[in-house]
């Protein structure tokens, strides 16, 4: 695999140079994060033998958890990540699904995996293994072709994840494409890339495996961090971050910092964005506080490993009434747009996007009935995205969803798993939830429920079926709002009337 | 000004509950995340031609629509 023969490179040429820089969980350089691996994954493999089952991997933004990934993949295994934000519920449900017989953790405190009938290994147990083990892991033993590299858990609409499997040949043919943006793979080596996204969260794989790929060091900030503006600033000031990959929405809260510019942050070359709609606005704001970087936009699904198109954005761009578009495809990639008879649309027309190419997934962990839905195969892999777009001067633009599934600070929620989630809470007969919109992006989410009646302290009511749901969805899935209504208006044929619901949404 | 004040707070949270509570703990109740405190200061810069530096007004200073009220008053004597 490319990519594992890159960063085995890496450990011979630069050895000594930190590969995982973390706010407050300490370096580990490229030696360290091969050896380490390498003596770790001979473990696994010793221990798991014949058992290739997939590997949960749980933690937050500790540099242990990258050589973990490295560990499972090269002892032939897939990894599965899981940070701390996912609900505890989740994480028991993904385990038990994974069947994984061994987990990872970088954490001190995990009581979450206590019940699972799998091995924890922690960083002091893993310490231990490598003091012992005296050789790293043989090349052939590694996952390669299309066997899985990591399998990410993303929403799925009847409230149960789906396992997204992203094969060695599909990251391959991402990170050959990823080293190009902005600047070319030379001016990324030794460069600092930043880190914002979670590990369980797909938009991590621009960063971390693009900093691996180019031997750039990968600065991951963690959540105590983000949440504290002054802290964060003074982390950025410190960094000397050359490459920005977030998402728009994050950025857009740091436009409101004044130390948020170039004279705090010189060494900014790129900012690379995926994850949900860039808009002008904010794209205009980071033109005005950092003149001389680069803004990347990009698109792409989970399925179609992390990103397939990118667009340079520009000041013609920026200063035009359209909405920014999202690219043209990478070399291995080709883009479609059908319309509902399955004819390739013409220019200009709106569609599906289909994606078609290396990067396209092998399909739903252990879910038949969901890939054969969306994936086809006729020699190429296709993915039928589901998002709706069009093709103008050679440029994709996306415009929506073309079902319940929206995007919200970059997490991909689908609107039935909250749904079916509050319909399980006891008095709540209908639910519905719906996105409020800013400039084409998702501002919060409002939910809409019926079978409670009018309650006197509506906000109190609101805030209890809140906390119900956190015990079950992770934070960014909570509506904001809580509306009771007497009956939910349905169109005729039974269904939510989610046009007239978006209406109330002011 | 106060008024001008809780309708920017009830679009910035997205309910009118700061304008009927004014004693609410908006960080709290997670009305008023990121994103909207640093919205709120841009917004309060502009609207009353003051200055509010995110460096020196902490989220905890403009948790309730009180405290807002109150800052604004201060900054703008």
């Amino acid at each position: 695999m490319i990519l594992l023969e890159r960063i085995a490179d890496h450990y011979n040429d630069i050895a000594d140079q930190t590969a995982v820089d973390s706010v407050s969980d300490g370096v580990v350089s490229y030696g360290e994060l091969w050896e380490k691996s390498g003596k770790l994954a001979n473990y696994i493999e010793e221990k798991m033998g014949a058992d290739k089952s997939p590997i949960v991997v749980y933690g937050h933004k500790q540099p242990y958890m990258i050589i973990y990934f490295l560990a499972c993949v090269r002892s032939g295994r897939a990894y599965c990540p899981e940070d701390i934000s996912v609900p505890d519920d989740r994480v028991r449900s993904i385990i038990e699904r994974t069947g994984c017989g061994m987990i990872l953790t970088a954490e001190k405190e995990h009581d979450v995996l206590s019940g699972a009938a799998a091995e924890v290994i922690d960083i002091d147990k893993a310490e231990e293994i490598e003091a012992v083990q005296p050789e790293m892991i043989t090349e052939d033993k590694a996952v390669s072709g299309s066997d899985t590299f990591y399998i990410i858990f993303t929403s799925g609409s009847t409230g149960t994840p789906k396992g997204v499997q992203i094969s060695a040949d599909d990251l391959d043919s991402f990170t050959s494409w990823s080293i190009h943006l902005g600047y070319g793979p030379e001016d990324k080596e030794g460069a600092v890339f930043m880190n914002q996204a979670p590990f369980s969260f797909d938009l991590s794989v621009m960063d971390l495996y693009t900093s691996l790929a180019s031997g750039g060091t990968l600065k991951t900030i963690d959540r105590k961090t983000q949440d504290d503006m002054s802290a964060l600033m003074k982390t950025f000031g410190e960094s000397h971050l050359n490459y920005w990959i977030s998402t728009p929405s994050f950025a857009t809260m740091c436009c409101g910092m004044p130390e948020f510019c170039e004279d705090h942050m010189p060494d900014m070359r790129a900012f690379l964005f995926c994850g949900e709609a860039l808009t002008n606005t904010t794209a205009r704001r980071l033109r005005e506080k950092f003149p001389k970087a680069k803004i990347v936009n990009t698109y792409g699904p989970t399925e179609a490993t992390c990103a397939v198109t990118s667009a340079e954005i520009t000041d013609e761009m920026i200063n035009s009434d359209e909405p920014l578009p999202v690219g043209v495809p990478g070399p291995n990639t080709r883009i479609n747009i059908r319309g509902l008879d399955g004819r390739e649309m013409p220019e200009g027309e709106r569609g599906e996007i289909i994606i078609s190419g290396k990067n396209v997934s092998t399909g739903y962990f252990r879910d038949e009935a969901q890939t054969d839905k969306v994936f086809f195969d006729d020699g190429m892999r296709h993915y039928h995205s589901g998002d709706e777009g069009f093709i103008k001067e050679g440029q994709l633009h996306f415009t929506e969803r073309m079902d319940f599934q929206i995007k919200y600070h970059g997490y991909r929620i689908e609107l039935g798993d909250i749904e079916n989630n509050l319909l399980k809470e006891p008095g709540i007969d209908a639910a519905a939830v719906v996105p409020r919109m800013r400039e084409g992006a998702v501002k919060n989410l409002v939910a809409f429920i019926a079978g409670m009646g009018d309650p006197k302290d509506p906000f109190g009511e609101g805030k209890k079926i809140k906390d119900a749901l956190r015990e079950k969805l992770p934070d960014y899935m909570i509506p904001k709002k809580i509306v009771f209504l007497d009956k939910m208006p349905v169109t005729p044929n039974g269904k939510a009337d989610r046009k007239a619901l978006k209406g109330m949404v002011r | 000004m106060e008024e001008k004040i809780l309708d920017l707070l009830a679009d910035i949270c997205d309910d009118d509950i700061v304008k009927e509570d004014k004693t609410i703990d908006m960080v709290e109740e997670e009305l008023l995340d990121s994103l909207g405190y640093t919205e709120l200061l841009a917004e309060l810069e502009e609207m009353f031609g003051i200055v509010l530096s995110p460096s020196a007004v902490s989220k905890n200073d403009v948790a309730t629509p009180e405290k807002v009220i109150a800052l604004v008053q201060s900054k703008m004597k």
